[in-house]
Parts: structure tokens; sequence; C-alpha cells
């Protein structure tokens, strides 16, 4: 069984008259990093809100099927409980830090959770470190850069030891160089703590090389989900509306004049590596 | 009344008075208010005044400190202005020994306003949160209040914005009369309300994701514990305010006025 | 006549310095992208150009005419400024309303007003959501109409704080065709950090580079956004394109890396393996 099972869930916001989540599907394995995509509306965010029991804690409304989170059910835990388990950070960093210095807002969840001072102590280095965060931790967040910040906000979602990390759009308000930043310290989380991923993002050319599979929801429901390679060559991501990044769309206008690739790339440098093995062969 | 506002926010600087445990700081500006309400002569309220300088030396904050009783000059006038003219329409404008105890209400705001930016500035907001809530305040309203400042200068800057956005519409803000002016601020007023709720909604969802609420006792990573130079503090405090109430019942003051006429020899 | 932006410096009061000696010219139905990293002084530049912020130090001339002698509202009719986050300014209880809010402050007639209006909510593609509540309405939509509430005076200039933000890529489409729709009647300013956004833009726009206040680079956007030392001191990705011809060049493959279309690239890869077979 995966770390989240999401089963047939369906979710209207009291208030709403069509449900957010339309019968939805969706199993992540422990150390997977998954990407969910997908047009605006489309349910992304609602579904975030449902791996940590946001919905339908917090959220009310109608909500049908069940969310399990390493075995626990949403519907009958806290989500104090589920935090614990699914860390969430979301957009915009400034809302998400509510401290006057970066270690006081590390500390803020497991304070929450009643831990030894010890305990709290050792958590809030351990995710200070492992973020790189450790060096700005006395500084107050609004006078970080939007970069830091978010490492900042990432940093105090791993100090609840969160066995699986779900980011919504986390980079969109960051430049070119800050977005790079925190997508590698994720990869990196991913990869050497096996921390399991969901993240949340239109542009899949940034993103797309790190993932194990992408996930396409359109209209509340799952419309595609598979490797990277395959589901960003299909019809019916072009169809959703997908941004396909440009090296798949060379690929497949090379592929038309008859330049094969061995491979699908998901970067400009595996790109090259196939086009100079494939060109030097011939 | 921005400048006021500014002089009270926390300034970070690596001082004896900002190393001090903030419940001495706040008893010490709870005292200093305590002194100046039981006295209403002239003489004590300016030495409390004058002996906060050097404090504000020590907390390396003293241009601050100063921009900060400058800028609540406009309510001692205040003060000074109301009561001259309440004791003029009574007919005793003519005594200066009253004039003297008039001036002497505006040194005991000074007073109150000196020793709150000294334990302000020097004083953040975390620390202070973390006093009350050691004192037994309950966590929740401790929180309440370091949100509510750490999230000013966000919603200042947002106004700012605001403002912007719509005087690039067109927008003439200081046009017409005082009703028209007002109406004006409409298009302001909505998108901000609007945004403080959108805020303060998805900081609680941020706050939730991190356990807020959880129904276990919260344990806090930091502890206030009192030090040699706090027990010091407190004491000289302490002692500060035992002199006063001796002097408030035991020691007469003179005026000053008949002083200052007798060195100058008029 | 142009915008003339001369050797410009500004101060915020809190002492910061956003700007430091910038000169930049934007001529009648220019377009220009500014691109840089956060907090570079993109905004506050874009901000002195409708006299919102006066120069500390040089001067802004629109159309011959020096910002510190106009008031906003008369920069304004000129340059119509679009603020990044449409939840800044949207108020009205009807789209309609929000987009004939600045006829209204301008002082334009009923019928022009409702003519203008229909103009707007057509180029924009909003007609059906006349009567919503723009405060009911989706991120991409929001932005929408944001554009809208400005177009609809046809300012000479319209400049555009980070457009993208926030969008899919249908809605970063749709953007891009009405961009373009706009494009050679009025000169459009655009401030992203979405460097393919940029470069799908056919015909391509002149890129500024700003970093610190400065401008770093200025010039063609195939000349500007394949330099890899300008992109990196802008906190620049490369594109995806110049990117993998890049990696072929290091590879020691004769290819041109100064290609940001898709078609020239393949055509360019196509060639070198018929060169080398
Ligand atoms: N708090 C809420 N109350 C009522 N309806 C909501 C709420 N949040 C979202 N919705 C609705 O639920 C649907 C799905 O929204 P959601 O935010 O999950 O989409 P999304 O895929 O995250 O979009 P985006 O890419 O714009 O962030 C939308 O129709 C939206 O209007
Ligand atoms: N109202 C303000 N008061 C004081 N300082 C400001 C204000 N607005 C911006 N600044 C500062 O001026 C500098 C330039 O900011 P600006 O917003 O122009 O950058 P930007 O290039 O638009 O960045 P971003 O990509 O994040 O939007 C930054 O250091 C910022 O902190
Ligand atoms: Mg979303
Ligand atoms: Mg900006």
């Amino acid at each position: 069984m995966g770390i989240i099972e999401v089963e047939d869930v369906s979710f209207t916001y009291s208030g709403s008259k069509r449900p957010a989540l339309d019968h939805v599907d969706l199993s992540i394995k422990k150390s997977e990093f998954v990407i969910l995509t997908g047009p605006s509306g489309c349910g992304k965010t609602t579904l975030c809100r449902c791996l940590n029991g946001l919905v339908p804690h917090f959220y009310s409304g109608d909500f049908r099927g069940r969310v399990l989170v390493a075995g626990l059910d949403t519907r009958e835990h806290e989500i104090w409980e589920l935090s614990q388990h699914v860390g969430l950070v979301f957009q915009n960093p400034e809302n998400q830090l509510f401290c006057l210095t970066v270690e006081a807002d590390v500390a803020f969840g497991p304070e929450n959770l009643g831990l030894p001072r010890e305990e709290i102590r050792r958590r809030v280095e351990w995710a200070l470190k492992v973020t790189g965060m450790w060096e700005l931790r006395h500084r107050p967040p609004h006078e970080l850069s939007g970069g830091q910040q978010q490492r900042a906000a990432i940093a105090a979602v791993l100090a609840m030891k969160p066995e699986v990390l779900v980011l919504d759009e986390p980079t969109s308000f960051l430049d070119p160089a800050g977005a790079a930043e925190i997508l590698s310290l994720v990869a990196e989380l991913n990869k050497r703590l096996g921390i399991t991923v969901l993240l949340v993002e239109h542009r899949l050319d940034m993103t797309s090389p790190y993932a194990d599979r992408v996930v396409v929801m359109a209209k509340g429901r799952i419309a595609l989900d598979g490797p990277p390679e395959e589901v960003l060559t299909s019809r019916e991501a072009r169809e959703l509306g997908v941004g396909i990044p440009k090296v798949i769309r060379l690929y497949e206008l090379l592929a038309e004049r008859g330049l094969r690739l061995p491979e699908v790339p998901l970067s400009p440098g595996q790109m090259a590596s196939l086009i100079s093995e494939v060109v030097r062969c011939r | 009344m921005s400048s006021l506002l500014e002089g009270l926010a926390f300034q970070k600087r690596d001082s004896l008075l900002h190393k001090l445990d903030p419940r001495v700081k706040l008893f010490y500006a709870l005292a200093v208010m305590v002194m100046a309400g039981v006295h209403n002569k002239m003489l004590p309220l300016l030495v409390m005044l004058l002996a906060q300088a050097p404090l504000a030396a020590l907390g390396k904050i003293v241009r601050l400190w100063a921009r900060t009783l400058k800028a609540s000059l406009p309510l001692v006038l205040l003060i000074i202005g109301t009561n001259l003219f309440f004791t003029w329409l009574r007919g005793s404008l003519t005594d200066l020994y009253i004039v003297e105890d008039i001036l002497a209400l505006a040194v005991r705001f000074l007073v109150f306003v000196a020793s709150f930016s000294i334990f302000t500035l020097t004083t953040s907001p975390d620390d202070l949160s973390l006093a009350l809530e050691q004192m037994g305040v309950p966590y929740s309203f401790c929180f309440m209040f370091r949100a509510a400042l750490r999230f000013t200068p966000v919603m200042v800057r947002e106004a700012r914005t605001t403002m912007d956005a719509q005087r690039a519409r067109g927008l003439e803000l200081d046009k017409g009369g005082p009703i028209a002016r007002a109406r004006r601020y409409i298009p302001i007023l909505i998108p901000l309300i609007v945004n403080a709720i959108t805020r303060a909604w998805s900081m609680a969802e941020a706050m939730e994701s991190r356990a807020w609420g959880a129904s276990r006792k919260r344990t806090s990573l930091y502890v206030l514990r009192l030090r040699g130079r706090d027990y010091l503090a407190f004491s000289a405090v302490l002692f500060s305010l035992i002199m006063a109430f001796y002097a408030k019942f035991y020691l007469k003051f003179p005026y000053i006025i008949p002083i200052i006429r007798s060195a100058l020899g008029i | 006549m142009p915008i003339e932006v001369q050797y410009v410096w500004y101060t915020y009061p809190s002492g910061i310095e956003a700007l430091k000696g910038i000169s930049l010219t934007v001529e009648d139905r220019d377009f220009l992208v500014i691109m840089g990293p956060n907090g570079a002084g993109k905004t506050t530049l874009l901000k002195t150009l409708n006299g919102l912020i006066k120069p500390t130090k040089g001067r802004v001339l629109v159309d011959g005419v020096d910002t510190r002698h106009a008031t906003v509202a008369e920069l304004s009719r000129k340059v119509g400024l679009v603020f990044q986050n449409p939840d800044h300014q949207l108020f009205c209880s009807t789209v309609e309303e929000e987009i004939a809010f600045a006829l209204r402050n301008f002082g334009f007639n009923e019928e022009e007003i409702k003519e203008r209006v229909e103009w707007a909510l057509e180029t924009l593609g909003l007609e059906e959501y006349r009567d919503v509540s723009p405060l009911m309405l989706s991120g991409g939509e929001k932005k929408r109409v944001a554009l809208a509430s400005v177009l609809v005076w046809d300012p000479k200039y319209l400049v555009l704080d980070e457009p993208t933000l926030g969008q899919d890529y249908a809605q970063k489409e749709k953007l891009r065709e009405i961009i373009c729709g706009l494009l050679g009647q009025r000169a459009v300013i655009i401030v992203t950090h979405d460097i393919e956004f940029v470069v799908d833009f056919r015909p391509r726009p002149r890129v500024a580079l700003m970093a610190d206040g400065r401008i770093i680079a200025e010039g063609k956007a195939e000349e500007v956004l394949t330099d890899p030392e300008l992109l990196s001191r802008a906190s620049l990705v490369r594109p995806q394109v110049p990117e993998v011809l890049f990696n072929l060049r290091e590879k020691g493959l004769p290819v041109r890396t100064d290609v940001l279309d898709l078609v020239e690239a393949r055509d360019a890869i196509i060639s070198l393996a018929r060169g080398l077979a």
C-alpha cells in the first residue's frame, strides 16, 4: 500500500454547486517524486488540502470516499496528527511565516505538539541544517529573499518530521534562480532523505527532470497519470493545455524530420547527450 | 503620527538593555508609569524624564528615542493647550504656579512615552509575548499580539500598493470636498479588507498545518531565566519605586518657577 | 514622441536605493521586456513612468513632459500601468463597473464609456462575465479584468507588471494572443520572470536586464537571452532551446547557440546531423 491512498474521493465546498474533486483515485508510494499539474481551477489545491486533513476538517463541505495517509484515515484523525505525516508548503511564503526569527518559526510546529524541549531543539537544528538556513536562523523572515523565505517555510514543515512533503506552487513568486534553488532543495530531500514529494506546478520544463510521475488533473478528475516521458508526449496532455517543455517539443520536431532520439529527453543536458550520441553514430 | 508608531517599533541592537529579561523591562515601564502617576509636581517629573536619557544611551537607541519624544510633541501641546484654555475660562491663568502644574502634566505624559518607548524599542515582540506567556497569559492571546505586530508593516505596504494601483487608474484622492474625498477611499478600503480576510484565512490554514490547536499542552523552545543582571536591574527599579513613594509622602517639592526667577534675578 | 528615462535614481524613504542611474527610452509602438531578480527595482522603475514615484535624481519625460510637473492622473492617460496583483485593485460589484472605473475618473461621457467598455470586454474575451463580481473570478480571469480596466482608456504606453504570475499554460497563451493583438498600435512594456513566455513572442521584444537598481544589458532577445554571463547576473536560467544547443557546442559539435526558435533549432540540429553523416 502507498503512503498516500486517495480512494474515490469527491468533495464539494459548502456553498458551492460544482464539486472541486470528482471521484479522484491516486496512490503515491514511499519516496516517490510526483508532479501534479492541470489547468487553473481543476482542483489541485483542494487535493493537497485533502492530504493533511484540511479538507474536511478546516474546509467544510460534502466529502465522499476516503484518504489514507500512512494508514490513517483523514476523517478520523485531526489535522495536527496528520501534519506529522504530511507537511504542506503553500504558494505565498509571507503568509506561512509568523514569527520574528526563522528559528522561532521552525520551532512553532514542534512547540504546538508539546514535544520535550530537547527534542524541539534537535528537530529545529536538523531542519535548519538540511534546508541550508542554519546561518540565517536569527534573521527576521521579512528581511530574507523570496527563495530564502520559502526555504524557511520548508524547514518549518520539516520540523514536524513528515514522511511526505506537499508543495503547492512553491516557486511562483520567485525569480528563476530562486525557483531553481527551491527545486534542487526539494529534489535533494527526496533523494537523500527519501521524503515523498508531491509538487504542484505549471512549469514542467524546470520540474519534470526530477519527477518519477506526472499526474494531470482536469475538472476535478485525474486525467493522466504516468512517467513524465509518457504523459508529456501524449496527445491528451496537449489537449488538456499542459505546457509541454521545449525539449520535448524539439524532440518531436526532430522525429518528424526523421531524427529519432532513443529516449524522450526531459532536460536540455540530457537532450544534448542523446543528440550527440545519435549524430556521431550515423 | 506614523513616526510615533515607528519610534515604538523594536530595534535590533546589541546592548545590555536588549539582553535584559523582558519581564524586568515590563516591570520597569509599569513602575515608571506608577511613579509618574503619583507625582504631580514639576521637579520630580522632570527628574524622572531626564533620568531616562542615560538608559536610552545604554540601549543604543538615543536617536530613535528622541525622535519618539519629538513625535509626541503635538500631543503634548494639545494637553498644554486644552488645560491652559480651561484655566483661562475659570479666570485663574494669572497664577504662574498653576501654569507650572499644567506644564508638569505635559512632562508626566512625556515620562510615560519615554519609558514605554525604551521598553518597546529594546524588547522584541517575540520576547514580550514569551514574557506574557510565562506570566500565565494564554498562548493564543500572545500569538495574536505577536502576529499583529509582525503583519502591520505588511498591511501598510499593501495599503500603499493599493493606493498606487487606484491612482494609476485615475483616482485622485485629494480633489473635491470632504464627502467626495471620503467616498474616494472606498476603492482603497474594499481591496484592503478583502485582502486582510484572505490573508487571515491562508495564515490560519498554514497554522493548522503546523499543529496549531493540538490538544496536548504546548511547550516552548525558549525559556526566560532571570540572571544576575536581571535581579540587579529589578532591584534598582524596585528601589526607585520605593523612593518615589517615600518622596511623595515625606518630601515637599518646591516650585521651580521661583527658583528660576531668583536665579535670573527677575 | 517617446518616454525617456534619463539617469534616474530613486531612494525609498526607508533608505533603500532602488534605482541607481537608470536610462532607458521607450519609442512609440515599442515592445520592451524587462527582466531581473527579485528586488532588482523593476516595479519601482515602472512606477516612475506614470509619476507614482518621482526620481530623487535624474528625470523621466513622457512625450516631453517631465513627470515632476504633471499629476499621476494626467500621466496615466498616456501610461497605463497594470499592477502585479489584481487583488490590490478589484473592488466593484461587477466586471463592467470595474472596467468603467477609470473612464469615470477621467471624465469620459456615458456613451463613450459604454462603447469602450464593450470594446475592452470583447478584446479580452470577458463578455460572459460582465455582470459577475470580479472578486468571484479565478486568478487568471482577475488578471484579465485588471488588464481590461487599464486597456479601456487605450493608453499610448501599456505597462504590465508580471502578467503571467500564477497562470497556467493555456491562460498564458491566451494572454500572449491578446498582447500580440495590441502590438503595433501602442507601446507595450512587460516585466516578467518567465523567460519561456518571452521567447515565444513573435515579433520578439527588445529585452532589458536589470540587477541591483541598474540596467545591465539591453538589446535583441536573441542576443541578451542567450548570453550566459548576463543571464546569471540577472538570476535567469537560459531558455531550453539555446541551452540544448549550448550543451551540444560543449560536446564539440559545431552549432550556433544564439537561437531561441524551436524550428530554427530543429533545422540547425538536422543540418548538423547531415553535415556529420
Ligand atoms: N475555499 C473555497 N471555497 C469554495 N470554493 C473553492 C474554495 N477553494 C477553491 N474552490 C473552488 O474549487 C475549485 C478547485 O479549486 P482549486 O483551488 O483546488 O484549483 P487549483 O487547481 O488549485 O487552481 P490554481 O491552479 O488556480 O491554483 C475551483 O472551482 C474553486 O473555485
Ligand atoms: N514601498 C517600499 N518601501 C521601501 N522599500 C521598497 C518599497 N518597495 C520596494 N522597496 C525595495 O526596493 C527594492 C526594489 O524593489 P522592487 O519591488 O522595485 O523590485 P522588483 O524588481 O520589482 O522585484 P520583484 O521581482 O520581487 O517584484 C527592493 O530592495 C525592495 O525591498
Ligand atoms: Mg491552486
Ligand atoms: Mg516587482
